[in-house]
């Protein structure tokens, strides 16, 4: 019979060199991005009993193990989600807020240069030079409009390509984490102590991690080894072995948008889209990027559209009632088309799923921009009538009130905020439409005369001389004219008001989103350090470990080479 | 933060955080001093930048009123100065006219007052007729195109030399121009104030042709020239009281301007306050968020020197 001390110090020798490999590892995997750390748990032998009693038999290595934690897994992975959540609203809204308020793209100092213009040109209606200044004033302040209108419309695009960029990443993702859970499940089957696969674990937690940056998801871990997950909604993303593809489309109710839901089989074995609702998707960037778009965004551009329907509409009133320097009747200062005023600034687009046998329109024909917000309404047939309610809201519709022959959209205090008319007087049920009163304002804006004469600064009543300036007192008076938002009885305030209000809103959206994002990612650094300070690789630590592994190492070497001595010396004796 | 185990990424991580976060606070107060600016974007302070844009257009407004007072202040001067100089000439003719009305001057003395009276006539008519730089005659009210007293001729088109022949001296009135909110300013000194007698109608000129035509006229009566001396002093009066309506008016245009200088020095104060910078403060910012920046840096330097693998010989 062997000496037992051999199996032994062999026992304690290949302990030592695991031991020294693991470490090796984890030294190489320090910087690796979702490592933790490995360890080697290493168990005695059972032991042989004898008449002395029970002697040891050396070591087994049990298994390599994850220094891991599901807890601060779980933790980190809502954190993720929260943190992009916010830092994707406030990457866009930033972007609104660095241009609302700057001198050379804001609307301030636009608005109140173009009314200095008025008062100039009230002082000297007659010179032609103040007529140009103001003309000049008005043209800065169509095209600050529609510049405006450009940056919110570019944001809607870049946003709608960070869509497009997230849902290509969730589908990475989900598509991976499909395949290693594939992986996960046969390799686990395969062993022969259960020793977890760790290194694909860990890809697999580093995988979730960053589809958890993109969208909100919930993790079920199954017995086998592999993850199903899912989306807030609780609509599946990965089930074992498979992954559910999520695609984006153009929107049915606004081309400009894109909407985006997972793919599903329909009845007749078509695959049609699923559409997520922005506020049913919990965190993540994607919902970030589509709640910004739905809420801020939209609420921001209107707003804006709203300020230059109503210096266009009100300006031009003015125009109508006076005299230009030529003594004829005013006419329209700014243009928003070629069509009606109400169908040039107004937008309506029918739900692409309408009925085409029996087709409806509808058509803006008036609104009242002195009680308008910045909402856009969802008009829906319901038993051959219209009804309707804000857009993105999940409310009651309320029927619209018949006013023949159009419908009207009104307040509360049952004041006409929008009419409008059907094309068709047998509407089909269900079909719906999304009306925008104002939307397409500041973008269609341009100043409609070329000529300074056309100013019309003169009153309408009696002769008509050049140096009256009845009319364009009514300008210069417009300034502090509380000529919106008064609906429900409110008294209303002035549009260079309303834009600083504007201003204002921006700027607290942005801070709070800031604050918010800056929170997050505190709490997601917090977390961070607590799982590095379990799982992460400590370099001192990790040479102590080399230290330890290579003198167990030596000692185990030592005992060998002790034991050949002694069975030597065993020997010599014959 | 109570920190156990620390792993060394870990401590890379929270190291260069710590620098980037230090840094990117000194490129904001760099900003800062760079616009002069202690609010750049809305978000830095919303209330604060709505109080600035709020200042900024009310500021704005009174540059323009005083823009208007400017224009005011130009035309009223030059009424003044206007209305000055057709005192003088009254003067002289009212001089003229007494020493004819006196019952000792014979016919002779009478056609060379009555000359003297044409030339002054014709001085009176240019001073009612002045026009500012532009052209705009200042005694025509709105219709600043039109020259208020023609010289009568009996070419066609027939002009009778009243008062502003294509309007009715009554609707003729001067424009309102803004000089603070709330306060317009009425230009309505016309040529019907001024050089109009509002009784009979008649102006000056008209007074003056048929006084020279009677102290020319063979059958000459002390009592119809009087009467027409009269008339004329009457109208004189009426030029003094315009002179003094201006006067009233320049002084409130002046007061006017001095509220408006102080407001708008008020509203850019309060811009200036919500969203300016306080350069001492932005600079002592500056230099101690540099110092701990450096102290960081050479922490960093010094301690991540600092490993066990130095002492493991190879």
């Amino acid at each position: 019979m062997a000496d037992p001390v051999y199996g032994i110090a062999l026992s304690g020798l290949n302990a030592a060199r695991a031991g020294l490999a693991t470490t090796s590892h984890n030294i190489a995997n320090a910087n690796t991005v979702g490592f933790n750390r490995q360890q080697v748990r290493q168990e005695a032998r059972a032991s042989t009993g004898t008449d002395a009693g029970f002697v040891g038999q050396g070591v087994d290595i049990a298994s390599v193990e994850r220094v891991y934690s599901d807890f601060i897994n779980g933790q980190l992975q809502k954190a993720t989600s929260d943190s992009a959540f916010f830092s994707a609203k406030s990457s866009q809204v930033n972007q609104v807020d660095a241009t609302i308020a700057d001198e050379s793209t804001g609307l301030s100092t636009a608005l109140s240069n173009y009314f200095s213009a008025a008062q100039t040109l009230a002082t000297s209606p007659g010179d032609l030079s103040a007529r140009q200044n103001y003309l000049s004033a008005a043209q800065t302040l169509a095209s600050r409009f529609n510049g405006l209108d450009d940056v919110m419309q570019s944001l809607r695009t870049s946003t709608n390509l960070k869509v497009t960029d997230t849902v290509q990443k969730i589908n990475d993702a989900t598509s991976q984490i499909a395949e290693l859970n594939e992986r996960i499940v046969a390799v686990a089957s395969q062993n022969l102590k259960g020793s977890p696969p760790n290194d694909l674990l860990d890809q697999r937690d580093a995988l979730i991690m960053q589809l958890a940056e993109q969208v909100q998801v919930t993790r079920v871990n199954l017995s086998d080894g592999s993850v199903n997950l899912f989306l807030a909604s609780g609509t599946p993303l990965v089930v074992k072995t498979s992954a559910f593809q999520v695609s984006t489309q153009t929107d049915p109710n606004d081309p400009e948008n894109l909407i985006v839901g997972s793919e599903m089989l329909d009845s007749s074995g078509n695959t049609k889209i699923v559409s997520f609702d922005g506020d049913n998707l919990g965190k993540g960037a994607l919902a970030g990027f589509l709640s910004f778009r739905e809420n801020e965004l939209t609420q921001f551009q209107n707003t804006i559209s709203l300020m230059a329907a109503r210096v266009g509409e009100a300006v031009n009133n003015i125009q109508a009632a006076g005299r230009d320097l030529n003594g004829a009747a005013g006419t329209d200062l700014f243009s928003f088309g070629s069509g009606t005023f109400a169908a040039n600034i107004s937008k309506v687009i029918p739900n692409s799923n309408n009925s085409t046998s029996n087709p409806t329109s509808i058509s803006v024909n008036g609104f009242d921009l002195s009680k308008l917000g910045a909402q856009q309404y969802e008009v829906m047939i319901v038993g051959g009538v219209p009804q309707y309610r804000e857009l993105g809201s999940n409310g009651a519709f309320t029927p619209a009130t018949l006013n023949a022959p159009n419908y009207e959209i009104r307040d509360n205090s049952n004041n006409m905020l929008v009419s409008f008319g059907l094309s068709n007087a047998t509407p089909t049920d269900g079909d719906s439409f999304v009306l925008s009163p104002i939307s397409e304002a500041a973008k269609n804006m341009t100043v409609a005369l070329s000529l300074p004469e056309q100013i019309a600064a003169a009153g309408s009543t009696g002769t008509f001389s050049v140096g009256d300036n009845t009319n364009m007192l009514d300008v210069v008076a417009l300034q502090k004219q509380k000529t919106l938002y008064q609906a429900n009885g409110a008294s209303g305030v002035s549009i260079s008001d309303g834009f600083n209000q504007l201003v204002s809103k921006i700027g607290n959206k942005a801070r709070e989103f800031t604050v918010a994002s800056e929170s997050r990612k505190a709490v997601l650094d917090q977390v961070n350090q607590t799982r590095d300070s379990l799982s992460g690789v400590n370099m001192d630590e990790e040479a102590a470990n080399l230290i330890k592994f290579q003198q167990a190492y030596q000692a185990s070497g030592r005992v060998i080479a002790l034991s050949k001595e002694m069975f030597e010396q065993v020997l010599g004796l014959f | 933060m109570a920190i156990g185990r620390i792993s060394s990424q870990q401590y890379f991580n929270l190291n260069t955080e710590r620098m980037v976060k230090q840094q990117s606070g000194l490129a904001k107060i760099q900003e800062q001093l760079g616009t002069s600016q202690r609010v750049l974007r809305p978000s830095d302070d919303p209330l604060a930048m709505a109080t600035a844009l709020g200042a900024k257009t009310g500021s704005a407004e009174f540059e323009a009123f005083n823009s208007n007072i400017g224009f005011v202040n130009n035309r009223l001067g030059l009424m003044d100065t206007t209305l000055q100089s057709t005192s003088d000439v009254m003067i002289n003719i009212k001089a003229a006219m007494l020493s004819a009305a006196n019952s000792s001057t014979g016919p002779n003395e009478r056609a060379i007052v009555a000359q003297e009276l044409e030339g002054q006539l014709e001085q009176l008519r240019g001073l009612a007729n002045t026009q500012d730089s532009n052209g705009a005659y200042i005694f025509s009210g709105t219709f600043e195109d039109q020259t208020p007293f023609q010289t009568p001729s009996a070419g066609p088109p027939a002009i009778a030399g009243t008062f502003l022949e294509s309007a009715t001296p009554a609707s003729v009135t001067g424009r309102a121009i803004p000089i603070t909110n709330g306060r317009n300013m009425d230009l309505n000194i016309t040529g019907y104030d001024a050089f109009v007698d509002s009784g009979s109608g008649r102006d000056a000129f008209a007074v003056m042709r048929d006084a020279i035509n009677e102290l020319r006229s063979p059958t000459f009566s002390k009592a119809t020239f009087d009467g027409y001396r009269g008339e004329l002093d009457a109208i004189f009066d009426r030029t003094q009281l315009a002179r003094t309506k201006v006067g009233v008016r320049m002084r409130e245009a002046e007061t006017v301007e001095q509220i408006n200088v102080a407001s708008q020095a008020r509203l850019e104060n309060t811009a200036a306050e919500a969203i300016g910078l306080d350069y001492a403060k932005a600079i002592s910012e500056l230099s101690q968020g540099q110092l701990q920046l450096q102290a960081s840096q050479q922490a960093f330097v010094k301690t991540t020197q600092l490993s066990l693998f130095n002492f493991i010989n190879g």
